[in-house]
């Protein structure tokens, strides 16, 4: 038959097709769409009182009517899959593992392109978020006994102030211009240390 | 690691840590000291009190407080504070004092002080004390004692300091 369209061909010509021409058809095929599903839903509600009447035709009793064997075949459809459940268990794990034996993860996650998906996330956002809602250097300080109570850094930070006002008092005195010299390196390093700021 | 991440990974308050490994001034110093004495000071009384307990036990009856012990004090708080400034200079580079006022001692390249250098330092700051006082003076924030053997007292909070060396 030369009438009957080639979906391949169809496909090819929405690829190559303008953007204003695959619009037209997505809307069509949506228009259509829409028309199959308000008929099934017609045709549903008019249909259900005749079903309903030959299910359970008038002045037959309910044993010889079509929906006793409906019934019949429910409950035994209902104590299959009760059966069936266990057999699952039983049957689909080895097959599950067969088939996973049998395909290489590595390489399908070899074909996956991992680097684009992770380009793709902000990972340094999500680390500040993640160390925002921590509260990180509070956590350290709670967990890390050794180091000073509140008052305790009330105390040295008191202590520091006091000698820095005192340098600045001598300094005057001595009539130094550039007040103290830093301290050089090397000298202990480590988180909290910060050698520029002298 | 970049300066933003030490900054808020560190345990230290924020304004704090601008002074650290900066040598300490003279007030914390002193005051440090002043609470190392104390330490010295009950020490020293636990002696007597363990001397006073070990005459009773002895004469009982006729036991009364030892006296006398004028010229001994000294001494013995001489032999208590030397070694237990040395020790904990050399163990981890601080004294109780040194603990809770935030400070440690270190030498010329940053390291924990050697053994003999902490036994010099503790017979000299403690036969020298007022050495101390030159830190308010010197423009490197240095006693007598650190200007003589090489050493520094560094603001440093951290509980456990990975040194240099």
């Amino acid at each position: 038959m030369t009438g009957m369209p080639d979906p391949q061909a169809i496909l090819e010509r929405m690829e190559t097709a303008p953007p204003a021409d695959r619009d037209e058809v997505l809307d069509v095929v949506i228009g259509l769409g829409a028309t199959v599903v308000a008929c099934s839903r017609f045709a549903v509600i008019a249909a259900r009182p005749v079903v309903g009447l030959a299910l359970r035709p008038p002045f037959v009793p309910y044993a010889y009517s079509p929906q006793a064997s409906l019934d019949a075949a429910a409950r035994i459809g209902q104590r299959v899959r009760a059966q069936m459940g266990p057999l699952l268990d039983r049957v689909v794990p080895p097959v599950a593992a067969a088939v996973i034996d049998r395909v290489d993860i590595n390489a399908v996650v070899a074909r996956t392109d991992i680097e684009a998906v992770v380009t793709q996330v902000d990972l340094n956002a999500i680390a500040h978020r993640v160390l925002d809602e921590l509260d990180l250097p509070d956590i350290i300080r709670e967990s890390s006994g050794s180091l000073a109570s509140e008052s305790v850094v009330g105390i040295r930070m008191q202590g520091i102030a006091a000698d820095e006002r005192v340098n600045q008092i001598v300094d005057k005195l001595l009539l130094r211009r550039n007040g103290r010299k830093p301290t050089p390196r090397p000298a202990p390093a480590g988180p909290g240390f910060d050698h520029d700021a002298q | 690691m970049t300066r933003s991440e030490t900054s808020a990974t560190s345990p230290l308050p924020a304004a704090a840590r601008g002074y650290q490994g900066r040598r300490a001034g003279v007030v914390t110093r002193l005051v440090a000291d002043v609470v190392d004495g104390l330490v010295v000071l009950v020490i020293v009384a636990l002696i007597y009190a363990f001397v006073t307990g070990f005459v009773f036990l002895l004469h009982p009856h006729s036991f009364r407080f030892p006296s006398g012990f004028g010229w001994s004090i000294p001494v013995i708080g001489f032999a208590v504070a030397a070694p237990y400034l040395a020790l904990g200079w050399h163990t981890t580079g601080r004294t109780y004092g040194d603990v809770l006022l935030g400070l440690r001692v270190v030498d010329n390249a940053g390291r924990r002080l050697g053994l003999i250098t902490s036994l010099l330092r503790a017979v000299f700051c403690v036969a020298f004390p007022i050495g101390v006082l030159w830190v308010a003076v010197s423009s490197t924030n240095r006693s007598v004692q650190d200007v003589v053997l090489r050493t520094s007292v560094l603001y440093d909070w951290r509980p456990e300091a990975s040194l240099i060396g």
